[in-house]
Formats: structure tokens, sequence, C-alpha cells
């Protein structure tokens, strides 16, 4: 057997990856033509050796359980070897490190085709992160032609949950306390529907981004489209009372204002706000500035004076989807060079705020020269799980990252799957994971059965809004 | 030779003629639609990709019919999987025998079904994988029938209702009947209703549960044939309807006598006639031939064989858009867009661009990225071939992806086109494409297959801005100011202002953008166009030399002038003459639904 002293080129890529102590088995392939391979894993006490035929390793899941269960707060060494003809090649051996803190049991995502305007099949799906099982929370086999937008739970717990449908069968369905209902959440004075949702961490209250959304497309280069936010306010939704508040000092007329997200104390509400212009001619000269108000639970106002955390006149760059570790000490949000949607853009990249110094930077361990955007933190705000185009620059993967306890990140993983090849053959992109604490409690067929109901609760503008 | 060895031979006879006139049909006569089933589809050789077919009902059918549809890509590949498919039926059918006891009109009979499946898969969304279904419904009607132990059989019976609704979709009703009207013919009252009734509960039982498993609306759950198809019309099920007669007749009628042989052979005269009436009046109402010569127009110019394609056009004289969406980029390749424009049928503007919406059909969206790949505008082809993926059944496409890996590697997205391309690398016909096409992947200007390549690069814009879609005059001009050469382009945008009878734009657009080359005429529709203008005072003469124009032209447009004011507008009296020229279809056109 030839020793190398490479590190073998494995894709997902876990090399120095720091993962929780309950992940699923991070079965990989390696990049090459090999006859076969096989994999020594060892850790205190513990070892795992397997052969494979041709190129992928995928690991028993009891034996993997097993391993990284007994090393919590350690590292485990993958030693690899590949037989091509005749030669066995052993490569330098990489360590994967297991922290002693899980992250939430579940991760709720959306998964489309990448296709701009249109979609056939979609569907938000509820995967274990210890296991590979997935469940279906709603998809387009059940409701054909809706579009599934947003999921939110309050505190990564889904006992509480919003989700917002458009086109066929089109409205917000709001599930508290066992109850399933579907809203039409336009009033009076609203231009469209509520969209972007965040929970208050009271659940009594959920604030809601209202946007008129188009997509455009770019003629050349990396950029593929762009969407448009022509308009934009925050409205805020009274669960209890069934009102539909609209706070000046968040619809302003000449500014776009969206993606709220309640600190986790529900003193104050972070948002993104841009000055209006001319869309699409002034699309690149639009930047979203991260901006906070505070926010009285009891009354359900909000303070009259919004503050500017960070301007975009002066990092000249743009803001988007702000979200606050459930500790209350770091807010991360997406940064691209302009616009609300940073989806297609790929220089977007994740930052981190400090809260308690004021201090923010690029999250330079986890951003990769993709684009990243859309995450969300596990509940003991140890866990980031985002989306990233880093694979291939088209369709977005779900990475998981670690934040120690000094606030720095670890090198991320890439979701593990069952098959090391799926991400080569899958067609469907992988966005807006959530982290949940418990498993979805309605049944797919409940939620349709509500969002395909013909009544839905009105919900009232606030009285003296009209 | 005794009559009954007589008929037998006769049935086979007839048998192998109605299969021979299958293959003949599909090899010849609807061969494009074969060729184009086998793009719309992707078969991958790997224990992931069966996986995909574990979440749906027809997992055994589905997944057998995809394997056998990529055989369509070979010349009458398509013709001989059909033909062998509905041969297997029609021997498995013969040999339930039914109507029972039959023996040789089992074998007459077996043909009914064989022939309605021949004329529902003329149909663009019947799915090979309803007669597969069919097959793997009649061969377990077979084996449980085989067992000859009762309770075995019953017991077989049960177990097998939901592994054949797994296997082969809603077609496990041709299974349950089979299997029940096998079991209660002659049997009494109380023993058919003890089997009937709790076999009815549990097949009214397994697509309910299904629902659940599979995420299935009730609809779908009871209707399954295939993932290609979720809402299959009355049509697609006739082929297993047209056996319920038979196979109920048993509880309801007595044995027939057997037939003399005289009375076997009117019978017979009477079958042959039935049947050619069937097929028939099957061809007439569901064979689309002039999607077939669509679809031959849309083979030629994916191969560029252009002037073929011209050729074709010319020969078919079709009045449809998609027609003319192909005769028009087959005009422009050839620079013969402005020359030969009227010559064919123009609906507006509409055979230019094909609109891509949720209102289009699968079969448009995937030809609409066509266009742009020609002109040059590969940020447009990929939304259009994106969307093409997104509607396609199983939402996995071939061609389309093919055409993905090839605007990747143009626009230098390697990582995407390797993505494409390592999956065309698992299929048994295009592994030999993605091959070459992976070559690209490094080092592209060493090899000799890499000049489309590098022609592709010198026409795709280079200038970011940013377009709605559907804005195709933008998509015009923004590939003309990026390459004043891109000639095609101009001719589309010249031709796209005309077809809208938008002459002030035309005016400036010419101006803008049209460089002649050498010394000669202008194309017949922009000298035409111009007369008029100069005519409107939109131009000076004095801006066109006189080798631009054709005399004949200018002498004509006084003619059509004169005969125009002479008959109060109408049409009629230019027909003849002027029917092919810009000035008529100035005036007289006007858009229909098709």
């Amino acid at each position: 057997m030839q020793t190398s002293d490479s590190w073998p080129v494995i894709f997902p890529d876990y090399k120095g990856v720091t993962v929780p102590p309950d992940i699923a088995p991070l079965n990989f392939m390696l990049t090459g033509d090999f006859d076969r391979c096989s994999v020594e894993i060892s850790g205190k006490d513990q070892k795992i050796t397997r052969y494979f035929r041709g190129r992928n390793v995928t690991i028993p899941g009891a034996s993997w359980s097993k391993l990284i269960y007994g090393n919590r707060d350690g590292s485990i060494i993958f030693t690899v070897a590949a037989l091509k003809g005749r030669i066995w090649k052993k490569f330098k051996p990489f360590a994967i490190h297991i922290t002693d803190e899980p992250a939430d049991d579940y991760l709720v995502y959306r998964l489309l085709m990448p296709g701009f305007q249109n979609w056939n099949r979609m569907g938000i799906y509820q995967r274990s992160v210890s296991g590979f099982r997935v469940r279906t929370v709603l998809d387009s086999r059940i409701m054909p032609g809706t579009c599934m937008n947003c999921h939110s739970f309050p505190g990564n717990d889904p006992e509480n949950m919003v989700l917002h449908l458009r086109e066929s069968y089109g409205g917000t369905l709001l599930y508290t306390n066992g109850t399933l209902e579907k809203l039409t959440t336009r009033t009076g004075r609203m231009f469209a529907s509520a969209a972007f949702p965040y929970w208050h961490p009271s659940k009594r209250y959920i604030a809601f981004s209202v946007n008129r959304v188009n997509q455009i497309f770019h003629a050349a280069g990396p950029y593929r489209a762009t969407a448009l936010d022509l308009r934009s306010d925050i409205v805020l939704y009274d669960v209890k009372e069934h009102e539909m508040k609209i706070p000046p000092q968040l619809s302003a007329e000449n500014k776009f204002e969206t993606f709220p997200c309640f600190s986790p104390d529900g003193k104050k509400l972070y948002f993104c706000s841009a000055e209006e212009k001319k869309l699409p001619a002034e699309l690149k000269n639009t930047r979203y500035s991260l901006c906070s108000v505070d926010f009285d639970e009891e009354t359900g106002a909000f303070g009259s004076v919004t503050d500017t955390l960070i301007s975009s006149h002066a990092t000249g760059k743009s803001i988007s989807i702000p979200r606050v570790s459930p500790n209350g000490k770091y807010l991360m949000f997406t940064v691209s060079d302009y616009g609300a949607f940073p989806s297609y853009n790929p220089e977007a990249d994740l930052w981190i705020m400090d809260l308690e110094t004021g201090q923010y930077h690029p999250a330079d361990s986890i951003n990769s020269p993709e684009t990243e955007s859309y995450h969300s933190w596990s509940s003991n705000s140890r866990w980031v799980a985002f989306s990233s185009r880093r694979s291939d620059k088209l369709f977005s993967d779900i990475y998981l990252a670690y934040m120690d306890k000094d606030g720095d990140f670890h090198k991320p993983f890439l979701l593990p799957q069952k098959d090391p090849e799926f991400y080569g053959s899958t067609l469907f992109s992988f966005n807006l994971p959530e982290f949940s604490v418990r498993d979805f409690p309605v049944d797919p067929y409940r939620l349709a059965k509500a969002a395909k109901s013909r009544s839905s609760l009105q919900v009232q503008p606030e009285t003296g809004t009209h | 030779m005794a009559g009954s060895d007589k008929n037998m031979i006769r049935v086979h006879v007839l048998t192998g003629a109605v299969l021979t006139g299958c293959f003949v049909f599909f090899c010849f006569f609807y061969r494009y639609h074969i060729w184009f089933e086998e793009q719309m589809r992707i078969f991958l050789l790997t224990p992931g990709y069966f996986m995909t077919y574990l979440d749906k009902p027809a997992i055994l059918s589905s997944f057998i019919s995809d394997f056998l549809t990529q055989f369509f890509y070979l010349t009458g590949g398509g013709a001989v999987v059909i033909t062998v498919s509905l041969f297997i039926f029609w021997f498995l059918v013969k040999k339930l025998n039914i109507p029972e006891g039959t023996g040789r009109n089992a074998a007459l009979y077996a043909l009914l079904p064989v022939l309605l499946s021949w004329i529902a898969l003329m149909d663009f969304e019947f799915p090979l994988a309803a007669v597969v279904s069919l097959i793997i419904s009649v061969l377990c009607t077979l084996i449980v029938r085989g067992i000859r132990n009762r309770l075995i059989r019953i017991a077989c019976f049960f177990v097998l209702l939901p592994v054949v609704y797994l296997a082969a979709g809603s077609t496990f009703y041709l299974f349950a009947l089979a299997c029940l009207s096998y079991e209660i013919s002659g049997s009494g009252m109380r023993r058919s209703l003890s089997l009937a009734v709790p076999a009815i509960i549990i097949m009214a039982l397994i697509p309910f549960l299904a629902m659940d498993l599979f995420h299935l609306t009730g609809f779908q759950a009871y209707t399954w044939i295939s993932d290609s198809k979720r809402n299959p019309r009355f049509l697609h099920f006739l082929p297993m309807i047209s056996l319920v007669p038979a196979l109920i007749a048993p509880l309801f009628v007595k044995r027939r006598r057997t037939q003399a042989p005289a009375e076997e052979s009117r019978s017979f005269i009477i079958v042959v006639f039935a049947a050619l009436a069937v097929l028939t009046g099957g061809v007439t109402i569901f064979a689309d031939f002039t999607l077939e010569k669509i679809l031959k127009l849309d083979y030629e110019a994916s191969h560029e064989n252009w002037q073929k394609v011209c050729n074709l056009a010319s020969r078919y004289q079709l009045r449809n858009s998609l027609a003319s969406y192909y005769t028009n980029m087959a005009l422009g390749k050839l620079g013969l867009l402005p020359e030969k424009l009227l010559e064919f049928y123009q609906p507006a503007a509409t055979g230019l661009f094909i609109p891509v919406n949720a209102d289009e059909n699968y079969l448009t969206i995937t030809f609409s990225n066509e266009v742009y790949w020609q002109l040059g505008d590969a940020n447009a082809a990929q939304h259009s071939a994106l969307l093409g993926m997104i509607f396609s059944p199983h939402s996995r496409n071939v061609r389309l992806m093919k055409r993905l890996a090839e605007i990747n590697l143009v626009n230098g997205q390697y990582d995407v086109a390797a993505k494409y391309i390592r999956i065309l690398e698992k299929t048994l016909y295009h592994r030999k494409w993605a091959q070459n096409r992976a070559k690209l992947l490094m080092g592209w200007k060493l090899l000799p297959e890499a000049s489309w390549l590098a022609s592709k690069r010198d026409i795709i814009p280079v200038n970011d801005r940013l377009k709605l879609a559907g804005d195709y005059k933008g998509t015009l001009k923004m590939l003309i100011d990026d390459h004043p050469g891109n000639s095609m382009a101009v001719d589309y945008l010249l031709c796209y202002d005309l077809l809208s009878k938008d002459l002030d734009s035309f005016t400036a657009d010419f101006r803008k953008y049209y460089r002649q080359h050498g010394i000669g005429p202008l194309p017949r529709v922009y000298q035409e166009a111009i007369l008029m203008q100069i005519a409107a005072g939109k131009f000076r003469h004095e801006e066109f030399p006189d080798h631009m124009f054709n005399p004949g032209n200018i002498r004509r447009i006084a003619d059509y002038t004169r005969i125009f004011a002479g008959n109060d507008g109408k049409g009629s009296a230019l027909q003849k003459d002027f029917g092919t020229t810009y000035w008529f279809y100035y005036h007289f056109a006007s858009l229909k639904r098709e």
C-alpha cells in the first residue's frame, strides 16, 4: 500500500469540520476514479473499519451514532484508502471535531428547482438532523399550483407556525395552540398580503413585511436573476385580536422596509430599510441599512424613533435577512452589493454583529465566493444553518456551522445525505432552512384542507388605522 | 385443415398485421413523436435514481417504461419497443382467455385493448408506463389464476392487491376484477359475496392509504398511471376499460356454444372490419400529424440542418406559430429572413419568439430556448431551459439538460455545466456526448470540439443590463449593441417591427442597426417596407441609392396602390399578385386564434 502525504479529495468536504454530537453519518465520496475504498474511523476506545466498492463511503448509522456520542467534545480521525488498479493508496488522515452542544433536532426547508419566476414542483420538508428521514410538511403533490414561501416558528418551535402561500389557494396559514386557521392578511391600507414573517417571542404578535416583488433578469455575467422589491412595508399582526397594525415608522412613503426580526427579549424589532428608488433603473443603487426600533409588548406599539445600526451609506453594501441569536448576543445578516434579495448575488455573504459591542464583520470562516443567503440559529445559539450556492453556483444547499463560546465560527459542513452522490444528481435547490426543536405537529392534509378552504379569517385593520 | 385451425391461423395473421402496422406507424409516420418522447425524459443507471421512483405508485411500470423509453433514441427503437410491448400485452390478455372459454375468440378479443393502446399512444401525453402497467397487472392475474389451491390463490390475490398497486398504479383494478371474475364465476351468491365484498373494500382502501403515503390528491391516488401524467384523461383508461365487459360477462351470461366454421368466418370478417374501423377512427381523431411535422422541423433545427428546415417548411406550408417559429429561425440562420419572411405563414411576431409563462405547455416551453440560443442570448436561453426542465414530465429532460450544460460552458459557469454533464454521463445514449463536453471543462481552447463554443462566445452579451422576461426587442437590441455583426439579431429585430406593423420602430431601428453588406438590392421585405415609408414621408428617397431597390418593386408598389385605391381597400383583388408582399400583410393580415 502506498502512503500519500496529501489529504483525500472528498465531497462533501468534511475534513476538519465541527459537527453536533447527534449528526447523521457523514457519508462522502472520493473525487476521482477508484475501484474500491476503505475508511477507518477511530475515536476514543472505538474504531469503525469499512470497505466499499467504488468510491462512495456510506457509514452504518448505529456504529456511527455510538462512535460520535462516545467522542463528544473531542475528535474522531478518518483514515481513507483507495484502490485503483492493483494499488491501494492510503491518504493522510483527517479529523472531525464533535461538540457537546447539539443542534436542534430538525431542519425545515423548502425544495424547488431553480427556475426564477415559475415553479411546478416544490415543497416544504422536515429533515431529521440525526438521520436521513425526510417528512413532508406540504408539497405541490398535495397543493398543485401553490407557491409556498415562508415558514416561521417562534423560538424554533413549530407548535406555533405561520406559513405564507401564493397563487392557487393563496393565503396565510396560522397554527397556534393546536388551532389551524387560514388568514386573509391584506387589509384596507395594505397594498399586498403579508409575506415574510417573524414571531414575537411572546407569540402574541407576528411582524410581517409586505412586498411587491417582481423578477428581472441579467443579460450577462454570473448574475442570473434579481428579485425587485418594488415596494415594501412592515406590519404587525396581533394574533389575539386578529388585528393588523400598520405602524407609520415602518411604512414610510419614501422608504422600503423589509425583513423584520424581533430580539429574543421582544423589546426591539430589527429590520432592513432603504430609500425608495426608481426600479429597476436604480436597482444597483438600492441598498438597505440595518435598523431597529423599540417595541412595547404590552401595548403592541413601536417607538417613535428608528435607529440605523449599519448604514448602507457607510458600508456601500446592502443588508438583508437579519436574525438575532436566541441568547441575544449576536445578529447575523446577509450582505450583498445591492437589493433586498441576495439569493442570486454571488457576492452575498453572511456577516455577524456583536450586539453588546456593536462591532460587525463578515463571518469569513463560513463564507465562500458564491452566494450565502438565508440563515437560522439553533435554539442554543451554537449552530447556524444557512443556504449557499458554493457547490456549483446554481443549486443552493444547506450548510451547518458551529459557533464557539468566543463567537468564532468553525468550518461549515454540507447537510449529509444517505447517498453521497445525492447532491451531484438532484435538480432541486434547498432554501429557507429553519431549525426546529420538534417534529412538525400538523399533517400535510390538514394544512392543505385549511389552505383550500373557501372561508378564511379576514384580518381586521387596527382600530384607528383606516 | 379443420375450420378452427384455419381460424386460429387467420387470427394470428390478423394479429401479425396489426403489430406490423403498429411498427410501421411508429417507425415511419410517428418517428418524431417517438424521438421527442425520449428527449423529454432521462434514465440513469444508478441506484440513487431508482430510489426516486419509490415516492409514488406505479414504481415498477414507471421504472421499466423509462428504461425502455431511452431506446426511443435509436432509429426504429421506439417502434420496436412499442410493438413488442403491445405484442406481450396481447399475448398475456389472450392467455386470460376472455371471454371465458372461447379459445380462438380470446385471441381475437385480445386485439381490442392492443388497438386501443396503440391509439392512446398516439396521444403525446399517454405514457408507455400505462401499457407496462397493464402488462404487469395481467401477468399478476395469470400468476394468481395459475395457482391450483383455491385458498392459496385467494390469499395470494389479497397479498398482491397492494403490491400490484405499488408496482402498476391504478391498473390494479384490472388485476382485481380479472381475479375476482375468475374466482366467483359459477360460484354461489353467498360465496361470491364473501370474496367480492372484502376485495372491493380493500381495493377502495389501497388508493386511499396511498394518498397519505405518497402525498397524492384523491383523484390522483385513484387514477394513478404514471408520474408523467398525474391527471389522466378518459382515453388513457380505454385499453383497461375495454377488457371489463369480457371480464364480467361470465358472471351474467352462460358459456356460449362453439361456433360453426362458417359462423367463425363471418365473425372473423366482422372483427377485421371492426378493427379497421377502430384504428381508422383512432388515427383520424387522435393522431396529430401536424405536431409530427412540427417535431420534424424541431428535430432538423436541433441538428442545425437549416436548409432542410426551410425545405420542409416550404413543403408543409403549415399555418401554425410553432412551425413559423422554426421556419423563421432557419431563415434567420441562413440570412434569408427578410427575403422570404412573407412566403410563410406569419402569426404577427409570435412566430419569432415563444412566450415563456405558465399558460404555455411543456412542449412549447421546451422549444422556447432554441431561438435565444441561436441568437446568442445565453442567459435568456438558460431561463427558458430551466423553465422547460421544471415543466417537463418528472422535471427531467435530457435535451434541456444538454442545453443547460452547453449554456453554462459558454458562460464559463463550469461547476454548473459539470453537474449536468456528470448526470448525462450516467445515461446509456447521451454518455458519449457528455464525455465530449466534459473535455471542455478543462482547456477548451485546445480542442477542435470547442469551435462551437468559441463561436457562441463571440455573440453572447458582454455588458450586463437588466431586462424583463419577454422583452424581445430589448433582448435583440442588447445583442446588436454588444455585437453589431450579429445579423440574425438585426433581421429578427427589424422583422419583429414589421410583423408587429410598427413601422415607426422599424424606421428607427433600420437607421440605427441595419448595415448592408456589399452592393445590391435590400432584402425584399425591407425594400417593401421602406418604399411604404418613403411614400409616407418617413424615409427620404435620397437616403437610399437606387441599387438598393429592385426596379420591379417600385413598379409593383405603384400597381398595388392603384388597385388598392380602385377597390375601396378590399384585399381580394390584391391577394393573387401581392399576397406575399409586406404591403398586403400590413393592410390585411389579422391575428386569429389557432
